[in-house]
């Protein structure tokens, strides 16, 4: 393979703010309910307050992980796709032709980062399709240029490899082997520099899942 | 199959349900595509592409929010008058020293928010409310009540009558405007100008934004404007060694529109950066190296104990003290003292036997005693040091108190005067050459007659800027409308501290600044609303005040205007929106309310010139000026020519400017580019500090008053809170100390901007709702103490306030004893229990009268409980509130 395009997130920095997800949102039309990138807020410590009532945190540290497709080398998606509706491009960017899609919902149970999910308003799997159309135009996916922080960078893998050489593969909350050679590389925060402290997920249900539901109106 | 089935049953059903919709819409097809967002999207199978995004043309659209201090570029894809895509600024490269002027979620969300199906969109009257007064009015019904589709004209002539009749029945003093001080969601500072020229209204006085930081900042400055003067700005911030943030969360204001920059300047010149907060907020998570976690309204306590230790330690700079300040100590005393304590002397203890030592405040603020003694450490010896704070810590009990410390402080270490230090409360991120915009915006011809009966909105900051008159009428402060329209009665600033009975018969809240989600003590809302004539409402949705008006009409908003120009506290740029949405059903912007208002009363364009949008903002763009290279004056900033003129049909003089307003119009955007090197870097009072004598400040001594004397006698007269001439601190009623007498309130709350609103502007957006909730964060401590879970819904009251319903979010990065709710969401009351269901903040908080009229907002003791009513829903799938379906 010619190129293979990925992200770098830096951990150290994002703030959380889930613009990546809106943009992304208003980019492909998404109703409420569904999105293609997800921002987990991964946390832990603990806290002791003496007789004094003096407050001490101990392993404290909090960061926010955002996640979408990682148009893995090797995208367990795609392997077992009945119908050949993902498809992997020259460029390593992995897409769901919407048009040969069944919704089958392989690819949901096969993706270890929950990327795709089954829409239930288009009746296929969908995810990111790291804006293609808008790479093929010279532009960045709309995520990245969107950052408010510049904590997002998209690039050839190679390079963001070079220019980020601390930089890991997956970071907690993320599965620790996926096995499907993920695109993404994070930047570690420098409150869990090794990654040893663990925490826990501590988003809302919807701000996970994609799906939608009935409206209803007073 | 079943599956294909269903699809191609839903498909069609969407396809039927659009096509009804335009159909219905006549002429205005294209409207039906904008109003009619979720159709669309359930429509269109793939994912659009570059291929779709043709034929149309991006647009600078204005932001909708004024109560945000910065502008953002937002552009809209319009195709055929659909917007059908938003991008933010991709006109420039971005760099450092010129980054893209990059917006936050809610920019994002502008075309989400205009065409959502929960706009206003006719002039509706309440079905069993009658004109005239007496039974017909029917109050108790608001809230509950159906809507009329009413006309216009109808809607004009009802308000037109009902002004009328009320003045003349009952005067004056039966009107109170709650929203006519801003410009929230329009184009223009009308004021109550209609009942001003009926004869007046009482108007609203106090502080909302700045909190107590105001008054102090005035008479020990000599000034206060949020920052402007005694911040850096984002090229000064990069000389900074030590940053020292107090509750500050720039990453959740403003729209992160300057977290960038703060980091870029902490990468740049290597900064420490030490937060001190009730919680390790996102701003930390982004740069803050060391959280020092507080408990709410016990600031001034960790202040006061730093203070002890830069004395004992001797990492006081006492040549700044003694050159630009009075007050320090005995040696330094301002002439004017009423008293002979000085402030080193009250930290050793001197007067009350208690030396204000780490030991002292470590039990009450939970900071541990070693880390009190580092930071002290840290800010006495790393120069220069920046020092700031957010407005939302003057948002406290004693806002007033804990503003002299926090300057105090500042000045000990002589944060100011050197490239890389300030000492600022800041209302955005920067301050900026000697406190002016280096883009100002020109002035316009806008009047609208002054308020014969009242002072104008906020006192006209006469008191705000530590002014005082006893004899006029400033109103009824922000906190205490509701209960005052309630009991007929509301407090009055004077030296007898005296109540004033009121009989408020009509509410009018104009700019859809909706007053009842945004001021504490709102628990009362439904009480103030029922108990009234006439209420009237100009918004976009549907909140809590709308909910409980008799009329309400429809307004625009920025992106909608012909013309919305931004400036802001970016001050390196002018943002220039057009409209890029078609007519949204019969919603009007409030200026042209403004003006059938004035038609229907017969008011002339002699008393109410009718200027134009159009005309006010090319005013205000003709008479911009930029800063020159020099960085001292200012030029004209764009060259206008006649064609431009007759282009936009206003009345203007062809002029020369810097750049082509042509030019600009087609970007619609300005922007001065910086450099690290240009002479627009802000060196907060550098001359003053220079050479404090030939360059005084505005005070009674001409230097920075730690000893205020001025303060203290301001507080005499208004009698409104308490307050002493040198910094010290006091516990707080319903802060820390005060928790103990309150067994079941076991927490502290506090209510800052959250990130996905700006007040109660985009709580109601569903994307945003989804992707971000405002929960009600508590500690992982506190919850394993209490039993509650991650995702548990609880009833949460507000000491002596009322009660709302709440999801819980656990959190380790709150600090133990803190709950935090993000305030803006609207207030919904249930008619059976009375409870908030929407969440509000401003439910738990009082409506008590502090300073010149600010809130505490950030002092309220909450208890917890587990909910066991009906089950509640995310606010992402809260129903929609559509009164009148189309």
């Amino acid at each position: 393979m010619a190129t293979q395009y990925g992200f770098y997130a830096n951990t150290n920095e994002c703030m959380g703010c889930r613009m990546c997800i809106i943009s992304c949102k208003d980019k492909n039309n998404l109703p409420v309910g569904e999105k293609f990138r997800r921002v987990y807020d991964y946390s832990g410590g603990s806290w002791s307050v003496d007789e004094n009532g003096v407050m001490n945190a101990t392993d404290l540290f909090s960061y926010a992980v955002t996640s979408g497709c990682h148009h893995c080398a090797n995208p367990s998606c795609m392997e077992g796709c009945p119908v050949s509706a993902i498809q992997k491009r020259e460029d390593g960017i992995v897409w769901i032709d919407q048009d040969l899609c069944v919704g089958c919902g392989y690819c949901v149970e096969a993706c270890p980062f929950n990327a795709p999910y089954k829409s239930t308003t288009t009746y296929t799997s969908r995810k990111c399709d790291l804006c293609k159309d808008l790479i093929d135009n010279g532009e960045k996916p709309v995520c990245v240029q969107s950052c408010q922080i510049r904590c997002l960078e998209f690039g050839k893998l190679e390079d963001l490899k070079a220019a980020h050489p601390d930089a890991v593969d997956v970071i907690a909350p993320l599965p620790e082997n996926p096995g499907t050679s993920p695109s993404t590389l994070y930047s570690r925060h420098r409150m869990n520099p090794e990654g040893k402290l663990k925490g826990e997920t501590r988003n809302a249900p919807e701000e996970i899942i994609s799906e939608t539901f009935e409206e209803t109106f007073v | 199959m079943a599956n294909l089935l269903k699809k191609v049953e839903k498909f069609d059903m969407d396809r039927r349900a659009f096509v009804a919709l335009s159909a219905s819409l006549g002429a205005t097809a294209a409207l039906g595509l904008t109003g009619c967002d979720n159709v669309l999207a359930k429509t269109t199978k793939d994912s659009p592409t570059v291929e779709t995004l043709s034929g149309g043309k991006w647009v600078t659209v204005a932001c909708p929010q004024d109560g945000c201090n910065k502008s953002c570029l937002n552009q809209a894809y319009v195709v055929d008058g659909v917007v059908v895509r938003q991008r933010t600024d991709e006109l420039v490269e971005d760099s450092p020293d010129n980054p893209q002027y990059r917006s936050c979620i809610k920019g994002r969300s502008i075309r989400k928010t205009v065409t959502s199906a929960e706009r206003l969109k006719y002039p509706m009257k309440r079905k069993n409310w009658q004109p005239g007064g007496g039974a017909n009015v029917n109050g108790h019904l608001r809230g509950i009540d159906d809507w009329e589709r009413i006309t216009w004209d109808e809607a004009i002539k009802y308000i037109a009558d009902e002004y009328k009749r009320i003045m003349d029945t009952y005067g004056p003093r039966a009107f109170l405007a709650t929203g006519q001080d801003e410009r929230k969601m329009c184009g223009g500072k009308i004021g109550s100008g209609i009942l001003n020229m009926l004869g007046g209204c009482l108007t609203t006085f106090g502080e909302q934004s700045d909190g107590g930081a105001p008054v102090p900042s005035n008479l020990m400055w000599g000034f206060y404007d949020s920052g402007d003067t005694n911040g850096l700005d984002k090229m000064g911030q990069r000389h900074t060694k030590l940053q020292v943030l107090w509750g500050f969360n720039s990453g959740w204001c403003d729209g992160a529109a300057n977290q960038y920059d703060l980091l870029t300047a902490k990468k740049q010149a290597g900064t420490k950066v030490i937060l001190i907060d009730v919680w390790f907020n996102p701003t930390a998570q982004s740069y803050v190296d060391q959280w020092i976690p507080i408990r709410p309204s016990t600031d001034g306590a960790l202040m006061e104990a730093v203070a002890y230790e830069l004395i004992t330690n001797n990492l006081v700079d006492q040549d700044f003290l003694d050159r630009c300040t009075v007050g320090f100590d005995a040696e330094h005393m301002p002439a004017d003292a009423k008293t002979n304590e000085n402030f080193k002397d009250y930290i050793l203890g001197a007067y009350d036997g208690k030396p204000k030592t780490p030991e002292w405040a470590s039990p009450i603020t939970g900071v541990p005693v070693a880390t009190i003694k580092q930071l002290a450490q840290d800010m006495g010896t790393t120069k220069p040091m920046s020092l700031k704070a957010a407005r939302g810590l003057t948002r406290q009990w004693y806002g007033n108190r804990v503003t002299q410390l926090f300057y105090t402080l500042g000045w000990m270490t002589g944060s100011l005067g050197v490239p890389g230090s300030d000492t600022a409360i800041l209302t955005g991120t920067w301050g900026t050459k000697n406190g002016q915009p280096l883009v100002k915006r020109g002035k316009n011809s806008w009047k609208y007659p002054k308020n014969p009966a009242c002072s104008e909105p906020r006192a006209s900051d006469e008191t705000t800027f530590g002014g005082f008159d006893a004899s006029r009428e400033y109103g009824i402060a922000f906190s205490e409308w509701h209960k005052a329209v309630v009991e007929g009665e509301y407090t009055l600033p004077n030296p007898r501290n005296e109540k004033r009975s009121c009989d408020i018969k009509c509410i009018m809240c104009e700019n859809a600044r909706n007053a009842s989600n945004a001021q504490s003590g709102n628990y009362l809302t439904v009480e103030a609303y029922r108990k009234v004539e006439f209420v009237v409402h100009q918004e976009m949705f549907m909140k809590i005040g709308p909910m409980y008006s008799d009329i309400v009409l429809p307004v625009k908003c920025h992106p909608e205007l012909e013309f919305a120009l931004r400036n802001k506290q970016t001050n390196e740029s002018l943002i220039m929106g057009t409209n890029a949405f078609p007519q949204f059903y019969e919603t009007k912007d409030d200026i042209e309310i403004y003006f059938m208002l004035c038609d229907e009363l017969g008011f002339g364009e002699d008393i109410a010139p009718r200027t134009s949008i159009k005309q006010n903002m090319f005013e205000q763009l003709g008479n911009a000026t930029v800063i020159k290279e020099n960085g001292e004056e200012y030029e004209t900033l764009f060259t206008i020519t006649q064609e431009d003129i007759d282009k936009y049909q206003v009345k203007f003089e062809p002029q020369e400017g810097r750049t082509s307003f042509a030019e600009f119009m087609e970007t619609g955007i300005y922007r001065l580019e910086r450099s690290p090197n240009d002479n627009y870097m802000n060196v907060p009072l550098k001359d003053f500090v220079a050479d404090p004598e030939a360059n005084p400040l505005e005070t009674t001594s001409g230097k920075l008053e730690i000893y205020c004397q001025a303060l203290a006698d301001w507080y005499d007269l208004c009698q409104l809170h308490d307050i002493d001439p040198i910094p010290k601190y006091k516990a707080a009623v319903h802060g820390y100390e005060d928790k103990k007498n309150y067994p079941d309130y076991k927490f502290q709350l506090v209510t800052p901007h959250h990130l996905r609103q700006m007040h109660s502007v985009w709580a109601n957006e569903r994307s945003l709702n989804e992707v971000f909730p405002n929960d009600l964060l508590i500690s992982t401590f506190d919850a394993e103490r209490e039993g509650f879970k991650h995702g548990d819904w609880a009833l949460v009251t507000g000491l002596d306030a009322g009660q709302i319903v709440r999801r819980i979010a656990v959190l380790p990065i709150i600090a133990p004893g803190v709950a935090i709710l993000g305030e803006g969401n609207w207030r919904n009351v249930d008619q059976e229990t009375g409870i908030d269901i929407g969440g509000n903040a401003n439910t738990l908080t009082r409506p008590h009268l502090l300073g010149n009229g600010y809130q505490a907002y950030n002092t309220v003791l909450l208890k917890l409980e587990p909910y066991t009513g009906p089950t509640m829903l995310p606010d992402y799938q809260r129903p929609l509130y559509v009164p009148i379906a189309d």
